[in-house]
This record gives C-alpha cells, structure tokens and sequence, in this order.
C-alpha cells in the first residue's frame, strides 16, 4: 500500500516531462507459474507525444563487480547449464505505439520445451520506448546548422519462470564492517542455496554498547548465483567505542508480494565494531 | 474473502483513485487454488529535458556540460533504495536529415559528461560519470525513490559545415534489480 501511495505520488508530482520520452512499467518483476505459463505487463505513456516501444528478451542475472557493487551480467547466447527462459518466453504485441497517457497491456506468454525439469528459469524483458519526434530548439530551417537528438529508454526487468517445487536459501560468510566518518561499509559473501533466486531484503543495525541501536536500515537484494556486494551508508557520526552490527537477511520485500518470494529462515549474522 | 484477496481489493481501489488511467493491480488464476499477483511498484524511466546544443556556428565547437540548463535530464522512479544500472549508448556522429545526403557532423561525450544523483534534481551536487560505461545507481529512500540523470556533450562542426538539421539517436538503458 505504502509504495502504491509513493508511486502515485512519484506520478503526480513528476517534474515537467516531456513528450515521447519515457514509459512506465508496471510491474517491475514478473513472475510465471509453470502451471499457468503466461503474465502481463502494464505500460503507461506519461508523456504528450506517442512513443513507439518494442518488447524482448535477454538472459542476465546480477553480479557484484571487484568492487562490491551490483551490476547486471548479461549473456547473449547462454548455453544449457544456464536457467534460461529467454528463447521460449514471447511478448504479445511485441511493437505498439502508445498514444499520450494510454496504457497498453503486453501478454508474456511461456512455451517451454515439453521435457522442461522441474526449477526457476529467468529471463529479463527489455522493454524500449522510443520518441517519434526529433527535439530542437527554434525552427529548423536550412540557413544554420541544428542539432537534434532522439532519445530511446530501455528498461530491464527481471521474469521467474518457476515449474514444480522451487526453493531457496543462502549462506553468509566473510560478514565485514567499519565506520568511515559518516558512513558505515558493509560487505559479504552470499551464495545461494536452493534452485531459486533470493529475493529479499538485507536488514541491517548498529548497536551501542547498551544494546540501543544507533543506527539501522535496510536494501532489496537479489541473489541470484553468488554476491559479494560492499555497501555505504550514510550514519550519523557515533562517539568511539565498541558497537555490535547485527545483519539479517528475510524473505520481504516492500515492492513484492509475498505470493511472489520464495520464503527462509531469516538469516542473522552479527559482528563486533571499534570506533576509534 | 481472505486477507490476501482483501488487499488486492485495497490495492485496486487506491489504484483506481490514484491512476485512474492505469490499472496497478493485476490477477491470474490456476486449477484449485487462487492465485493473485499484486502490483506493488512499478518503474518509470522519463526524459525530462532534451540535450538541447540549439544552434551551432561553423567552426566552433559548442559543449553543453551536464550542470547546464540545456543538458539533457532524465529521472528513474521506482522501488526506495534499490539499485539500478544506468549506460547511455551514443553516437559518434550526428547526420543531416535536411541539407546534403551523407554529410555528417561529430558529436563527442567525455568520461564526466554525465551525472546522477538521488532523491533531488540538483545536477550541480550530481556524481560525475562517463555516460559510456556501465554505472551503478541507487533510487532515493522514501518519500523521493528518484534518481536523477544529466547528460552533455560536445558537437564539433567543420568550419565549412553544411547547414542543416543533424540528428542522432541517444540509448538510456536502465537496468533494475
């Protein structure tokens, strides 16, 4: 309820957005069930312009980087020892022009092979929304040199195709922290157990000596194979001593369903910190 | 009318209230059992200005950095907090659509030719990067799940440059986990 109130929000209070230059998505994970083998997608132009989109298909999953931040490994042909499900997941209609503040319903529709094994295949859908306009200041004419550029948007999303009994876990090692000034760093090491994705949230506190907690958040985390992610946030200064963090990871998400998540057992991890 | 099916109700009918154009919650059904999927977030990549380099002078290179008022500007919206891949793919050269066939015109992007920022349109307080690699964001906390982009650029026009309107195509590729 929270996020559709932030996202009507996020709608309303948009600043000044031009024509034939953006597309919303809704909604931003798609999950299918083997049983029923199709979802759909919302879009919604929000501008004053047609815009032209185009829907596909690509496999990729995140990663972390070397230096601890999450990327998107993309993987154009994946072969077999890949959960792919981008060869047999097809989008209905694939092109469309969406006329200014119109939505348009896109079928995802799965045919998997016949033999398929039981697990959870992924996929992620592109979907590209292009401007039919080209945008120039003044009125073009042929006595001075103009310029114009066109913008195209590209939004990746992630699809879960999932047949049979699907599950999910993940291990927690190397669980490593420190203060920086006004921030706190956090790193790990994950890795998945199960055949399905982690999907969830990292839940983090910072307690005092006392046991009072000074600090707190939490992030969605995704994981898909292994993760590694360093994370900063931002903390208020803290006097020197000795603090405890204490991590857990759950199967919750604000943006998801619980329908959707593949359940565990909170994961807690904690760790003893110096402030110097 | 379990409780699950009582908040898709819920959110169906904030959905409708709110955006009254777009429906916001959706539903499938299988043998024996009901099944609803809800639609809490969505995610809306917008242009908000164009790189606009207006009118250029033969000769003279025009920049257009991306703290300037005619940068191009872009915000993504969606889950708070989470992380996004943000990479532009650019042209090298822009073509004339309306002067000589095939005459070209090079337009150049430099590693801090864009920006980003969270929760605020603030170019100027923007994290510089090179709009051609792969660069990792994050949407703001609530109540602003924003993160804001900014893209320059420089053009290069010959000094005998035809007139005319030149023209290329600018690829945001928006990647959400």
């Amino acid at each position: 309820m929270r996020n559709l109130l932030i996202f009507a929000v996020a709608i309303v209070g948009l600043p000044r957005v031009l024509g034939a230059q953006g597309v919303l998505v809704a909604p931003h994970a798609i999950y299918i069930d083997h049983r029923v083998r199709s979802e759909a997608i919302q879009l919604y132009n929000p501008g004053d312009e047609p815009v032209e989109i185009s829907v596909s298909t690509t496999f990729g999953y995140p990663v972390t980087d070397t230096t601890g931040r999450p990327t998107l490994r993309m993987i154009d042909s994946p072969d077999s020892t890949y959960p792919s499900a981008s060869e047999w997941i097809q989008a209905f209609p694939r092109r469309v022009t969406l006329p200014p503040r119109r939505r348009q319903t896109i079928r995802l529709l799965a045919r998997p092979p016949a033999d398929l094994p039981d697990g959870e295949y992924w996929t992620r859908i592109i979907v590209a929304a292009k401007g039919g306009r080209v945008p120039v200041s003044g009125v073009a004419a042929n006595d001075r040199i103009q310029v114009g550029l066109t913008l195209e948007v590209r939004t990746v999303i992630a699809l879960s195709y999932r047949k049979g009994n699907v599950t999910t876990g993940l291990s927690v090692s190397d669980l490593h922290a420190q203060v920086l000034d006004d921030s706190l760093e956090i790193g790990m090491n994950l890795e998945r157990q199960g055949e399905g994705a982690f999907i969830g949230t990292l839940k983090w506190r910072l307690q005092d000596a006392e046991g009072q907690t000074r600090a707190e958040s939490d992030m969605p985390l995704a994981v898909y194979y292994t993760l590694e992610p360093r994370l900063r946030w931002p903390i208020d200064r803290l006097p020197a001593g000795r603090y405890q963090l204490v991590t857990e990871l759950v199967s919750e998400r604000d943006d998801l369903s619980s329908d959707v998540l593949l359940p565990i057992d909170p994961v807690r991890t904690s760790i003893d910190l110096v402030v110097p | 009318m379990s409780q699950g099916a009582g908040w898709v109700v819920a959110c169906m009918c904030v959905g409708a209230v709110a955006l009254p154009s777009l429906a916001v919650a959706q539903g499938s059904s299988a043998i024996g059992t009901a099944r609803a999927t809800v639609v809490t977030a969505n995610i809306v990549v917008n242009g908000l200005a164009d790189l606009d380099f207006g009118t250029v002078l033969g000769g003279v290179a025009t920049t257009v950095l991306p703290t300037d008022a005619n940068a191009g500007s872009f915000l993504v919206t969606g889950n708070p907090n989470a992380f996004i891949t943000m990479t532009f793919t650019l042209p090298t050269v822009l073509t004339n659509t309306t002067g000589p066939p095939g005459t070209t015109m090079p337009i150049s992007f430099g590693p801090t030719s864009a920006r980003w920022l969270r929760q605020l349109n603030d170019p100027a307080s923007g994290n510089p990067f090179d709009p051609s690699v792969v660069t990792v964001g994050r949407l703001g906390p609530p109540p602003r799940p924003f993160t804001y982009l900014w893209l320059g650029g420089t053009v290069t026009p010959s000094p005998a440059q035809a007139n005319g309107l030149y023209t290329g195509n600018v690829v945001l590729t928006v990647v959400y986990f």
